[in-house]
């Protein structure tokens, strides 16, 4: 019984420091996946000249899981037509997110300061934004990309230890 | 054998701080590690606290105190 328990002790706390070095990748993930997004994004407006909701349609169809919902739920939002402007819309999808994508604050903050710039300004203006928030998203891959490299093999290594350490304690 | 096991007991706290201390510092971070090495100390002298409790009993019983 008392092996049993020391077990589950260590093994659980070894998979919360898996998921916690998990979480730093699927960040970084997310962030190139929103970072390509964009990258569409500036074409579609840019260069194809679609509508916004348009546009976001087609990338929400092209992008991955996690990523799509934020697109997809944008034209949902919209196309309930509800009168909701295209900011308050961009605002809605990201709420309903916010739980399924593991991002940081300073990521959701980015995006929602991109939500504001959102279908009222003409092509050029919302041009220029859609690649200001390229950049700091670049910015922010980066960041994560080194957190990642310093703190992913550290939590693997502080689930197993702390797990052992307790059950040592404690035995 | 309750006076091994504690050597064993505090041999392995003092191997996985040191473990933990490592990586810590490869992480860069300096002053949790010394916090860890800390609590470390604190948590043997506590085992350890016990076995000095009863030498001193032991030695008072030697002496009649």
């Amino acid at each position: 019984m008392r092996v049993l328990g020391a077990i589950l002790v260590i093994a659980s706390s070894t998979i919360a420091g898996w998921i916690y070095s998990l979480l730093l990748k699927k960040r970084l993930k997310i962030l190139s996946n929103l970072i390509q997004c964009f990258q569409w994004l500036e074409t579609e407006v840019g260069y194809a000249t679609f509508p916004l909701a348009e546009a976001f349609s087609r990338i929400g169809g092209r992008i991955q899981e996690e990523t799509k919902l934020l697109f997809s739920g944008f034209t949902d939002e919209l196309k309930e037509l509800q009168g909701l402007t295209a900011d308050e819309a961009w605002q809605r999808s990201l709420a309903k997110c916010q739980e399924h994508l593991s991002l940081h604050h300073e990521d959701w903050a980015l995006l929602e300061n991109f939500g504001r710039t959102l279908g009222n300004t003409d092509q050029q203006h919302q041009l220029g934004a859609i690649r200001q928030t390229l950049e700091k998203l670049k910015q922010q891959e980066m960041e994560a990309a080194q957190n990642r490299e310093k703190n992913e093999r550290l939590y693997r290594y502080l689930g197993i230890a702390a797990g052992a350490l307790l059950v040592l304690i404690f035995y | 054998m309750p006076d091994v096991n504690i050597i064993f007991k505090i041999a392995g706290v003092g191997i996985l701080i040191s473990i933990l201390n490592m990586v810590l510092k490869q992480a860069g971070k300096e002053e949790q590690a010394q916090m860890l090495t800390l609590v470390g100390v604190v948590v043997v002298l506590l085992m350890v606290i016990q076995l000095i409790d009863r030498l001193f009993q032991d030695v008072r019983a030697v002496f009649g105190l």
